[in-house]
């Protein structure tokens, strides 16, 4: 402990050098001037050691003794930092270190935005910063209720908003509205037709008269289950029956036979990298984007623009609004390249494949499908062709 | 110089008719803890020091300290700490 404290308040290593050098350790006890490590190393000669705080008029008590004072050493912490009394870069740095944090630190740096699912972080953004809050703004200057609440006024799909500062970090918390289910107009009356050709395998109405039966063959826009019902009139009435309008429902299910194609040039142009290139930089503090390239123009006529941005990043993963952006524009020219028939049919297959089941969508599946492939006027063309089972029918408002 | 040691016989007397402790009226007082401490009150200033001997003025009379690896740990105007391996102490 006693160690620690004398490294913290620092101490010096004294020689006393003299007749009667004893007196020079008299008077230091005498003065209250704590000491340590005594050595005697000659008759003349004595080692101590004392306090950093107590080295000022020890010269003039070593002159009263008729000794010499002589420095053999410094330990702690003051003389350490004494060390950098003369560094004034390095004090003009500290100071600046400091400024900027005490600075800083009233700025704010970084909007963090929760609890978004599904509308993007960006669109929230670009809309707080419109309302004023975005990196480089003042803090305490800031009214968040007036920004969330002139944000919310611009995102229809948010609920809920709240912004909440923490020094350099502003905290965007949000909750999104539930969507609203999608409601069945049952008020509107009409018929389910088919919407596509096939046999009906399977009819459940639950609504209407079924127009057809189970086995029989439609074709698109024949109405499958008839939006009114039959009333028949009292037994040896006279009166027609009568028909009373409802809006068809029920599922009809369905053979269908999907053909689609697609087809692909066999030539096809390609960029070819010419080898001319050229990069431009930018630097971005506090959301002001300052460009280090004036207006200079790009002197290609065809060229890939690639843009790489190295946000300044604390230790943590807290991304500070400090970038430089790299555009690099690469010139190219158009080549034609042969395509590679089986890969280009591989590919089209699968593209039909996808369509295919999304036209089904979750109710439809598919029984078997088949493909073929011609080559026609340099373009490879592929046919799809599918047994599916589907949902055949589709509403239609009468009238 | 003549008049110190009449303060001190003064002292003496004083404690010795009023039966009070020597070291209130300022005489010297030299405690020795086993063989490793000797602590003393009322010094009046180091005389020599070295590692195996230490001299130290009690005002009419002078203490020797003999040893090994003595060290003068603490010293302030009115006490001091040796320490080290103590073989004698001698009043002269």
């Amino acid at each position: 402990m006693g160690r620690v404290v004398n490294l913290l308040r620092g101490s010096v290593r004294l020689e006393v050098s003299g007749a009667f050098p004893e007196r020079f350790l008299n008077l230091c006890a005498q003065r209250g001037v704590a000491f340590w490590r005594v050595e005697w190393p000659e008759e003349h000669v004595l080692r101590l050691t004392v306090a950093w705080q107590d080295r000022k008029g020890l010269e003039d008590l070593a002159r009263r003794t008729g000794c010499t004072l002589d420095e053999a050493g410094q330990r702690g912490v003051p003389p350490f930092l004494l060390r950098f009394r003369k560094r004034y870069a390095l004090l003009i740095g500290l100071a600046l270190a400091l400024t900027a944090v005490i600075v800083l630190s009233r700025f704010v740096l970084v909007v963090e935005v929760e609890g978004n699912e599904t509308v993007p972080a960006q669109v929230i953004l670009t809309e707080l910063q419109r309302a004023g809050l975005r990196p480089g703004v003042y803090g305490p200057g800031l009214s968040v209720r007036d920004i969330s609440n002139e944000a919310m006024l611009h995102l229809d799909d948010l609920a809920w908003m709240a912004v909440n500062l923490h020094g350099i970090r502003a905290q965007v918390v949000v909750r999104e509205k539930v969507a609203k289910p999608e409601m069945v107009d049952e008020s509107a009356l009409g018929d389910i037709v088919a919407e596509a050709p096939g046999i009906v395998t399977r009819m459940e109405v639950w609504a209407g008269d079924a127009a057809v039966a189970e086995g029989a063959t439609v074709l698109p826009g024949d109405v499958l289950i008839r939006g009114s019902v039959k009333m028949d009139p009292p037994l040896y009435s006279e009166n027609p029956p009568e028909w009373m309008p409802v809006r068809a429902m029920g599922r009809v299910e369905g053979r269908t036979w999907r053909t689609m194609a697609a087809s692909i040039p066999l030539e096809a142009e390609v960029k070819e990298l010419t080898g001319d290139e050229k990069s431009v930089y930018s630097l971005t503090i506090l959301g002001q984007r300052v460009n280090f390239y004036q207006n200079s123009g790009i002197p290609f006529d065809r060229y890939d623009k690639i843009a790489n941005t190295w946000n300044l990043t604390l230790p943590g993963g807290l991304v500070l609004p400090f970038a430089v952006r790299r555009e690099t524009f690469r010139a190219y020219r158009a080549a034609a390249v042969p395509v590679e028939e089986a890969a280009a049919q591989s590919m089209l297959e699968s593209r039909l494949a996808d369509q295919l089941l999304e036209l089904l969508g979750e109710t439809g599946t598919v029984v078997s499908q088949q493909f073929s492939a011609v080559r026609r006027d340099g373009a490879l063309t592929v046919t799809l062709t599918a047994e599916c089972r589907e949902e055949l029918g589709r509403f239609v408002p009468a009238g | 110089m003549e008049r110190k040691p009449k303060k001190e016989g003064l002292l003496e007397k004083t404690a010795q008719a009023l039966d009070l402790p020597g070291e209130v009226v300022g005489l010297p007082r030299v405690e020795i803890v086993g063989r490793q401490e000797l602590r003393m009150e009322n010094h009046r200033g180091i005389l020599a020091y070295g590692p195996e001997e230490i001299l130290i003025s009690g005002g009419k009379l002078i203490i020797k300290v003999r040893g090994t690896g003595l060290e003068l740990k603490a010293m302030n105007a009115g006490e001091l700490l040796i320490t080290g391996m103590l073989l004698s102490v001698e009043l002269t």
